[in-house]
């Protein structure tokens, strides 16, 4: 049976991030209520090209995923599948389609609904830049349609072998230069190179910043986890090139940092350390960050946290912004290829010596999952980690059960000692 | 007639035995394709077989350990057939990046059949961007290119010319089908018409249109009792063929299927390309000006949901089955729109979720009954 | 004296409602049988026709419907329980707009207009959750009569959290709530806002308009009925026997083709 007692040791500078999500979420209203145009994004921050312009951007994942954090999701998902949304559709689209009806005034919301965390100001442009699947495509053209928008959809192409990714990444940038002939199209303005040039240059400085701080979780016990890195990962997503980030990750650092002076772990006891791959469970982080901490786990890296938002901080060059973006959007690990995708994710767990790993099967989420049964083949037995599935979705928390959870953690826990066990 | 559906019904029913027997027998090569956007006129103008994936009867089994549950029908038949070996005698598969779960099938099957060449087609996906059509050369290029290393030989400008008269022949074939069914609906049960068109994406186009051919002429001349039910319209199914137990139970109950716009119905055999001029031209022109509502693609003439109606009220149909492949994404984000447009319209509808086992059918059965008794 | 017989032959009950000619109900009769028992839906005819002291030869139209409609060897015509509920409530209620239905194995949601004629509907039946079969083997789990879980899930001060899309899950749930001793009456009202949340993603699906009936046998069940009023912030009637709503309806129909054939 799990106990409670033991609890997760959150990074006191990562659990900052929710009043500036909700600040900046405030921003964006206000920012509507002056007159300015209105983004709303999916996927891979090029979206920071829309900030250059002046824009306010709201990004789905940012703001679903918070809403599903505080069990704040279901009136948006309602609004969708009144729209006649099946529940097999990925989560975080349905329930940014529910935010659009909500935002048009189309769907008439409980009396015990915080209207204010669910109402966002409509949008002018959307931008679809999903990178791991062609959801995104079918996701950001039902908002265009539903909310009578433009959209411009980014298509990275899907690394098949090495050859692809620079054809990728030039293609990429052409799409970058459509965008913004489109955002000036949008804003009747011209495009403010200048800006783009100093918000990379505050993107480079935080998102080197954030890589350094997480590999300081190579120490034993890891003074950060998993559950720091995803609820802060606004930083690189949705805050990406707003003011406060890099202060914020300052602090994370000099937390981070204090803590391995002292030989504090971000779980009580770390018996464990364990990967996390797949999209995270939002609508049960808080639940299952203890969870992990009552088994004396920590889970201290993860391909969403470590891989997929702003992969290349080496190719950041401010003065080459759309090459810069471009690299950071296609080289990513979801557009890869399974054998690269193992020995990206192999090396990573070689790195920060993991004992196991959680491979988060999200019903709604197909994007991340897909390499999971070669995950375990090539990864697990290959590298003698242990690897268990555990059933859940990235924001529609009806496909998550609790007591499955904890049979099946418990299981792999007790895999790894019979393993240490064995020698 | 019974003959010539016979043979159609032994290429359906076990397809990949078919092929390597066909295969063995023939010592011809043979290359698979993922249904939508692929170009098999060149496979064929290279002397190989091209073959148009499609699924098997069979109950998924050894495929739960490579794929999820949460995939659509087709996906997880084709990872576990593979695993079962059937696909082995394939030469090649080219899958196309029309979808996460097709993309996640073409890297389980790339690793799951490491003798096969398994290669991924990725064509521009919003078709009004300024290098859609350089991109789509440049794709078509890469696949022309690796079917001939496939096939041993190049594909010249008359043999490809050639394969596409042939392509286009078969079409015009399968849309006289269509056509001489819609006028005489009881001339050919659904199940059956959809039957002769799979098989075409199983087994040499020439044998198929000769067979077909002699299947018209002797439809031409039967002439079925008129049927009386309602009429109604078929959507769905981009990829895999509606299992005949929901046709039958449709027809059974009444349903006059007046016309569809189903991937093995109305969608294979819509579009030719062009005779004329630069064959390799012809298919990129073919599907860069596509007609059809195609929802894995943007920025085209028409949006599904209107297609709908306008096929609906040109057929006089008193309403619309919509058959959705549970987990098929492309579909479940238009249906919404789709569901209000026939709203709008007036147009009743129901929407059946279809998996790759029959499951359920007395539910089916009762719904589609209801169905027709909302109708009246 | 010829009578119209509607015949419900369900998963678990076979349910026969008697009208005559002018839709004046003249019986009915509920029996438990086995899944889709055409000896129940037999003795369910017999016994009703027994109350209203009539016999089989007085049968003038017998209409089947429910899932074992097609499957019995009687009747002179089936159709859908769909059609049949809304004609069932719709004599009862002329104003109803909206029937949900929860029966033992499968659940719908089903709107009409004034003339009791079904514009649209929606169905659960490939999933045990949202469906009595769901309570019945909560109850079974806890060790709670059936006919008290509504009762008691209106005791609860705090419900519990339960997985509404998976009834395995939420019984590993229910067990572990039980094994960390969470209050009974917590976890029962849990079970039953999580029935509540499946349907109203169902009634969601074809979208509300009250004025709502509830039919089906989990209608009997208080607590459902109350977190269904409150997700859906409207009045639900039940009627005084909300199973038979399908026979009834079956009734009505057979009712009409007597009538069409005595001109």
């Amino acid at each position: 049976m799990v106990t409670q007692q033991k609890k997760a040791n959150k990074l006191a500078s990562a659990s900052l991030i929710g009043k500036m999500m909700l600040a900046s979420f405030e921003d964006i209203k206000r920012q509507a209520a002056e007159g300015k145009k209105v983004v709303w994004a999916n996927g891979l921050p090029v979206y920071v090209l829309a900030r250059a312009a002046d824009m306010p951007v709201l990004h789905a994942e940012g703001l679903i995923a918070g809403l599903a954090a505080k069990k704040q999701e279901k009136p948006l998902q309602d609004a969708a599948e009144a729209f006649g949304m099946l529940p097999d559709a990925c989560s975080y689209a349905r329930s940014f389609l529910g935010a659009a009806r909500i935002a048009k005034g189309d769907f008439k919301l409980d009396a015990s609904v915080n209207r204010e965390a669910v109402t966002m100001p409509k949008p002018d442009l959307y931008v679809n830049s999903a990178g791991g699947c062609g959801t995104g495509r079918v996701w950001g053209e039902s908002m265009a349609v539903y909310l009578g928008i433009p959209v411009y959809h980014f298509e990275p192409k899907f690394i098949w072998d090495e050859s692809d990714l620079e054809p990728s990444v030039a293609d990429f940038v052409e799409q970058e230069k459509e965008f913004i002939q489109l955002l000036e199209k949008v804003t009747g303005k011209p495009y403010n190179w200048n800006r783009l040039k100093e918000l990379l240059v505050e993107v480079k400085k935080a998102v080197t910043l954030r890589a350094e701080v997480m590999k300081l979780c190579r120490n034993v016990p890891s003074p950060a986890s998993f559950f720091d890195w995803a609820t802060s990962i606004g930083i690189v997503a949705h805050l990406i090139g707003l003011p406060g980030t890099g202060h914020l990750l300052t602090q994370m650092k000099k937390e981070v940092e204090e803590r391995i002076a002292k030989g504090t772990g971000a779980v009580p006891v770390e018996k464990y350390r364990l990967y996390w791959d797949g999209i995270l469970t939002w609508s049960n982080i808080g639940g299952l960050a203890n969870k992990f901490a009552a088994l004396d786990a920590c889970v201290v890296v993860s391909t969403y946290t470590n891989l997929v938002w702003w992969p290349r901080p080496d190719m950041i060059d401010p003065e080459k912004p759309l090459e810069s973006i471009a690299y950071n959007c296609c080289d990513i690990v979801l557009l890869r290829n399974y054998p690269y995708r193992i020995k990206a994710l192999s090396e990573l767990c070689q790195e920060f010596s993991i004992d196991g790993m959680v491979l988060s099967e999200t019903q709604t989420c197909r994007a991340f999952n897909g390499h999971h049964f070669m995950l375990m083949d090539g990864l697990a037995r290959k590298l003698g980690i242990p690897a268990v599935t555990i059933n859940g979705d990235s924001c529609d928390p009806r496909f998550y059960s609790d007591a499955q959870v904890d049979t099946r953690l418990q299981a792999l826990l007790e895999t790894i000692d019979a393993r240490k066990k064995a020698g | 007639m019974e003959q010539i559906m016979n043979r159609f019904r032994s290429v359906v029913e076990a397809p990949y035995e078919k092929l390597a027997e066909w295969k063995n027998a023939s010592k011809g090569k043979v290359v698979a394709c993922s249904p939508m956007h692929f170009p098999e006129e060149l496979i064929h103008a290279a002397g190989m077989l091209p073959v148009v994936l499609q699924e098997t009867n069979e109950a998924i089994t050894s495929g739960f350990s490579h794929i999820h549950p949460f995939y659509c029908g087709i996906t997880r038949n084709m990872v576990d057939i593979a695993d079962k070996g059937q696909l082995n005698f394939l030469d090649a598969i080219f899958y196309s990046d029309i979808c996460v779960q097709a993309r996640t099938a073409t890297c389980i099957l790339q690793q799951t059949l490491p003798r096969t060449r398994v290669e991924y087609m990725r064509l521009p996906m919003s078709l009004n961007r300024p290098n859609a059509s350089e991109d789509t050369v440049r794709e078509f290029d890469k696949v022309k290119s690796t079917v001939e290393s496939i096939a041993g030989n190049k594909i010249d400008d008359s043999a490809l010319k050639q394969s596409i008269r042939v392509y286009n022949k078969n079409r015009s074939l399968l849309r006289s089908l269509r056509d001489l069914r819609k006028a005489n609906p009881g001339l050919l049960a659904y199940r059956d018409m959809l039957l002769i068109i799979q098989a075409g994406m199983l087994m040499p186009k020439e044998e198929h249109s000769e067979l077909l051919e002699k299947l018209l002429s002797r439809l031409k001349k039967g002439k079925a009792a008129s049927k009386k039910g309602r009429k109604v319209l078929l959507s769905g199914h981009l990829c895999q063929k509606p299992k005949a137990d929901i046709l039958d139970l449709i027809e059974g109950m009444g349903g006059i299927i007046v016309d569809d716009d189903l991937y093995t119905g109305y969608r294979y055999c819509a579009l030719d390309a062009e005779e004329n001029g630069s064959p390799f031209q012809a298919l990129v022109k073919r599907y860069l000006e596509t007609s059809l509502p195609v929802p894995t693609r943007s920025y085209l003439p028409v949006r599904w949901d209107k297609y709908l109606v306008d096929k609906a009220t040109a057929n006089r149909a008193q309403g619309v089955i919509i058959l959705v492949v549970k987990y098929c994404e492309p579909h479940l984000f238009h249906y919404p729109f789709i569901k209000e447009a026939l709203a709008a319209a007036g147009i009743p509808h129901i929407m059946l979720e279809t998996e790759h086992e029959v499951v359920s059918l007395e539910g089916t059965r009762t719904r589609l009954q209801a169905f027709m008794e909302m109708l009246g | 004296m010829s009578v119209a017989v509607g015949v419900d032959i369900g998963s678990l009950t076979a349910k026969t409602v008697i009208v005559d000619s002018d839709c004046r109900i003249l019986a009915y009769k509920i029996i438990r049988g086995k899944i889709v028992d055409e000896t129940a839906a037999i003795m369910s005819m017999r016994q009703a026709l027994n109350e209203a002291n009539l016999s089989e030869p007085d049968i003038g139209f017998l209409i089947t419907t429910g899932y074992g409609r097609n499957m019995v060897n009687f009747g002179n015509k089936s159709i859908t329980e769909i059609s049949c509920h809304a004609r069932g409530a719709h004599f009862l209620y002329p104003d109803v707009r909206t029937v949900i239905d929860i029966g033992g194995q499968d659940s719908k949601v089903i709107t009409l207009n004034g003339d009791s004629k079904v514009i649209n509907f929606a169905m659960n039946d490939k999933c045990a959750a949202g469906t009595g079969r769901f309570l019945d083997v909560m109850a079974h789990a806890l060790e709670v009569p059936i006919e008290e879980m509504g009762e008691l899930s209106l005791k609860a001060e705090s419900p519990a959290q339960i997985s509404s899309i998976c009834t395995v899950f939420a019984e590993s749930e229910v067990i572990s709530l039980a094994a960390q001793k969470r209050s009974r009456l917590d976890i029962i009202a849990g079970l039953h806002e999580a029935i509540g949340r499946r349907m109203h993603s169902l009634v969601n699906q074809v979208g509300i308009t009250p004025p709502i009936v509830m039919t089906g046998g989990v209608a009997k069940n208080v607590g459902v009925v109350c977190v269904l009023e409150r997700l859906l912030e409207t009045e639900i009637t039940v009627p005084p026997e909300p199973q038979i709503i399908g026979a009834l309806g079956a009734a009505l129909f057979a009712a009409e083709e007597l009538k069409g054939s005595q001109r």
